[in-house]
């Protein structure tokens, strides 16, 4: 009996932890111009010329104006808004993507 | 020329007696001093009632009480006294400068105990969304509280935290323009940290009082 419930006990602490890794995630954004474009993956070049690689799947918004449109809509060459979320930079989902205008360079007030 | 004074310019020497009776009187006088106003006012000590009566004797209270204590402890919880909180330490200030670059966003959150107050002074260059909030302590993101989401370029008031954990703002350039962001701050926090983009949350270092200029004008 005592057996079983510390069998109970080690699998609820192993289900806690795991669980808790699987949502213990950080959020990043990513701006910068499409540079390459696959179906399940798209490279963005930001402004320091530092290339980032970011998975689609499913769940991936995409917007223009603040309406969605179907991730066809993006193209190489866009300027992104990319919000997402990993384990770290080399590793991430994009969970919404916001097409915007060129981005300036240097452009400042 | 006076009457007391001789022909020869020579004061007159007063008599023995007339010594005495002065040297008398200006020690009586004195006596009556040391008794009446020195010895309440100094030492406490009121043979005559005149301390007392005058409120001289008040001086050497003042003078004898222990002073009390500051509340003890390292988290800088405050101890209210009426209107008035105390805290076991002193309070920091910061001051700092962000750029964010098109659609850039940046987070910045001091550490409070609850009832910790923080007074702030903020002010943008151009248009931003801004969201002061705080996450208590071990508590997950979804307990993240929102203070205040109005839109503003400038904000300058005071907090008292809710709760013991990381509060601050959040701000982010909506537009293709740099904006830059001043902040300053003082308040009885611990530490600061600054969240940015990359998922990355570095500690940032305030300052103690001893940083601010002393104003001689």
């Amino acid at each position: 009996m005592r057996k079983q419930r510390l069998v109970l006990v080690l699998l609820i602490v192993t289900v806690a932890i795991v669980v808790t890794r699987a949502f213990d995630h950080e959020h990043f954004r990513v701006i910068g111009t499409i540079t390459k474009l696959q179906k399940t993956e798209f490279d963005v070049k930001d402004k320091d010329g530092k290339t980032t690689s970011i998975y689609i799947d499913k769940k991936t918004k995409v917007s223009r104006d603040e309406k969605p449109v179907a991730v066809t809509a993006l193209k190489v060459g866009q300027s992104v808004v990319v919000d997402a979320y990993g384990d770290d930079v080399f590793d991430l989902l994009a969970l919404d993507i916001r097409i915007v205008p060129p981005i300036p360079a240097t452009k400042t007030k | 020329m006076s009457a007391g004074i001789a022909q020869n310019g020579v004061p007159p020497v007063p008599s023995a007696k007339t010594l005495a009776v002065a040297s008398c009187l200006a020690v009586t006088g004195a006596v009556v001093i040391l008794v009446t106003a020195v010895l309440p006012a100094e030492y406490g000590i009121d043979p005559l009632g005149t301390g007392k009566a005058t409120g001289l004797l008040t001086m050497s209270r003042a003078g004898n009480v222990e002073p009390v204590p500051p509340p003890q402890g390292t988290a800088l919880v405050p101890s209210d006294i009426g209107n008035v909180a105390l805290y076991p330490g002193e309070y920091k200030v910061d001051s700092r400068v962000f750029v964010l670059g098109p659609y850039e966003y940046i987070e910045f959150k001091y550490h409070l105990e609850k009832h910790a107050v923080l007074l702030f002074s903020w002010s943008a260059d151009g248009n931003i969304l801004q969201d002061f909030h705080g996450d208590p302590d071990g508590a997950p993101a979804s307990a993240t509280q929102s203070y205040d989401k109005q839109p503003r370029r400038k904000s300058d008031g005071t907090f008292t935290a809710p709760f013991s954990g990381i509060h601050g703002w959040y701000w982010e350039n909506p537009g293709t323009n740099t904006v830059t962001i001043k902040l300053t701050t003082a308040g009885f926090y611990t530490a600061a940290h600054q969240f940015t983009m990359r998922g990355t949350r570095e500690e940032r270092h305030p300052r103690g009082i001893e940083a601010i200029p002393v104003n001689d004008k």
